[in-house]
């Protein structure tokens, strides 16, 4: 019965093992292209510093999880969310293998019932070319994202020797919105709530200077990479939030501002944009043809919010059915309790008989003596009774 | 279908279409969240021969969150609880990693019963009896791999359940039978004087070290 089960759940997979299992190199293939998080087709590729590839959206699940400590998953060397760099060329092999893949899947298992000699030279030649696509621009990319880094050196090494106090001068990265900035502006940057500073908006003229200086300096240092990262300018990543400092009026005009519902308590606001940023910004990561549109990542975010108050409310029935199993428990077991509680009685009184002691629970209540008197005469009786039961409990926990 | 529904699906595709590993993934009831992983005993070691049944629940923020394994086959091991099977591994609690998968995990577990961890202990008396005197300690282990982790075992629980009553206890807890004898000729019950000499580690070189006195003084509290 569980086979068969089994046998339903797995119909339902497209993965690796689709390929015959004489074609290995071909399972390898297919695993390559693969996020290693969700075991699915890269979606918006994006490489870490340390060079492994993930899907946008899984890495930035991955480093909000406060368990992961901000470790790559495959190799714990540190990351941040700032260091994501886009891999189109990742994104082309995994386009390029969708499509190829039927029609490679289809030879590999005609190539089963044929010869099996003239074929795999052929399909060899196929898989080196593909490998060698995948392992090419990965290549490139990386050695880009050390150059593009190495190019950013004061904003990348100012934070990290974060023993000493850079140069006013300097140029560093915000701590909370990885904006970079001269040192010497941050700190008005941070009590301003890391507001976007553009030259448009009138804004307290350390920050305003602090942005053309960001210009300036970014024209300078970086005009490639700023163009690659950001392939339309309609479209910025969200920066990061500390919420704390944020008032609740004012993070409702954060939502409000990304179109966001703003139903729901703080937490709730506080889970919708962390989620919607990183929908937002996981989306950014992709080729631009292969964007989700507002509306969808609006649907996603709905949808995300429903599984979550789904889960939060069967656990709350979970709870709840905990609690009354405990009472249903004492019941049952009433009467093995009372008897443990005589036996266990004549130990410590020394001794004193079975008999004694059932009546010793009855009148002698320590706890409730206080809270007898207190209540009117008639549900005295009441509260006996209850003690005799909170005896049984105290039984049960000192057995 | 959600993402984490879909993973597990293919891990356990993985899992069932890999004939190299000896790794088996069965469902226990309807949901692909509690599953049962089974692996056998590595080679080489006192486990060997035996099959070991891991429980698995997946929780609902996985794979960002670890799974939740525990042995349901008894494992006599110092990073085993030897009473609730509850593993000690760091990669079942902060070195998590979200590309680890549950075929991944089953063989670090395997590789666990190579390399046991006493400094770490989930299981101190174990662990305890494993750095005084590693033959004993295996000689249990073994012997626990024969008693629980048999395959014939594992066809029926409640069987084995019963037939544990019927097996050595002494050889269970690791003790020699001429000490345990010598204890009960004074007139306490076995399984006191078996609770006792397993706490007091009377094994190996310690029953030099450990007074008879000391050990009556305890059977008398």
């Amino acid at each position: 019965m569980n086979s068969n089960k089994v046998g339903a759940l797995l119909a339902l997979v497209e993965d690796p093992t689709d390929f015959p299992a004489n074609a290995p190199s071909l399972r390898t293939l297919d695993a390559a292209v693969r996020c290693p998080i969700c075991s699915e087709y890269f979606a918006g590729p994006v490489s870490l510093l340390c060079g492994h590839c993930f899907c946008s959206l899984c890495i930035r699940n991955a480093i909000a999880t406060p368990a992961s400590k901000a470790q790559c998953p495959t190799c714990r060397t540190h990351v941040s969310e700032s260091q994501l760099r886009p891999n189109p060329g990742m994104e082309d092999v995994v386009s390029a293998w969708k499509l190829a893949r039927p029609c490679v899947l289809g030879l590999a298992s005609k190539q089963l019932e044929e010869d099996v000699v003239g074929e795999p030279a052929k399909k060899k030649r196929k898989l080196d070319d593909d490998s060698s696509r995948v392992a090419g621009p990965s290549r490139t990319s990386s050695t880009e994202s050390t150059s593009r880094s190495d190019a950013d050196v004061p904003s990348s090494s100012a934070p990290a020797g974060e023993g000493h106090v850079p140069k006013p001068d300097f140029v560093v990265a915000c701590p909370l919105c990885t904006q970079s900035m001269k040192y010497k502006f941050l700190e008005a940057h941070m009590t301003n709530n890391c507001a976007p500073v553009s030259p448009s908006k009138p804004s307290a003229p350390p920050t305003s200077k602090s942005k053309s200086q960001k210009n300036a300096w970014s024209d300078i240092m970086a005009p490639k990479s700023r163009g690659k990262d950001k392939d339309t300018s309609d479209a910025d990543h969200i920066p990061k939030v500390s919420y704390d400092t944020l008032k609740d009026r004012q993070l409702k005009d954060k939502l409000a501002e990304l179109g966001l519902p703003t139903g729901g308590d703080r937490a709730a606001w506080i889970a919708r944009h962390q989620r919607w940023s990183m929908l937002w910004n996981a989306n950014l990561d992709r080729a631009p043809a292969k964007r989700q549109s507002k509306a969808e990542l609006l649907k996603e975010l709905r949808k995300w919010e429903d599984e979550r108050a789904a889960l939060r409310s069967k656990q709350k029935r979970e709870k709840e059915k905990e609690k009354p199993d405990d009472h249903a428990h004492l019941k049952t077991h009433n009467a093995e309790f009372k008897k443990l509680v005589a036996a266990a009685r004549p130990k410590s009184k020394g001794g004193a008989t079975n008999k004694e002691v059932e009546v010793g629970i009855d009148t002698s209540p320590p706890p409730s003596s206080a809270v007898a008197p207190s209540l009117d005469l008639n549900s005295e009786a009441d509260v006996i009774v209850v003690d005799s039961d909170d005896e049984d409990e105290k039984g049960k926990a000192d057995l | 279908m959600d993402a984490r529904l879909r993973r597990v699906n293919k891990e356990i595709a993985d899992c069932k279409n890999d004939k190299t590993s000896n790794i088996r993934i069965d469902l226990v009831d309807s949901s692909p969240f509690h599953l049962k992983g089974s692996f056998p005993g590595p080679e080489d070691t006192p486990y060997q021969g035996g099959l070991f049944e891991v429980d698995i629940v997946i929780p609902e923020s996985y794979p960002f969150q670890p799974v939740k394994m525990k042995f349901i086959t008894k494992v006599y091991h110092p990073n085993v609880s030897s009473a609730s099977g509850a593993i000690c591994l760091d990669i079942l609690k902060d070195a998590w990693s979200p590309v680890l998968t549950l075929k991944s995990t089953l063989i670090s577990l395997q590789s666990l019963l190579c390399s046991p961890e006493p400094n770490d202990p989930q299981d101190a008396e174990v662990a305890k009896h494993y750095t005084t005197s590693k033959r004993s300690f295996e000689e249990t282990a073994v012997y626990w791999t024969k008693t629980y982790a048999t395959p014939k075992d594992d066809a029926q629980v409640p069987s084995g359940a019963a037939a544990a009553g019927g097996r050595d206890e002494v050889a269970i807890a690791g003790l020699e039978k001429a000490h345990v004898d010598q204890f009960e000729a004074l007139g306490f019950p076995r399984a006191k004087v078996i609770d006792v000499l397993r706490r007091l580690n009377y094994r190996g070189a310690n029953v030099a070290q450990i007074n008879d006195d000391r050990i009556v003084e305890e059977l008398l509290k």
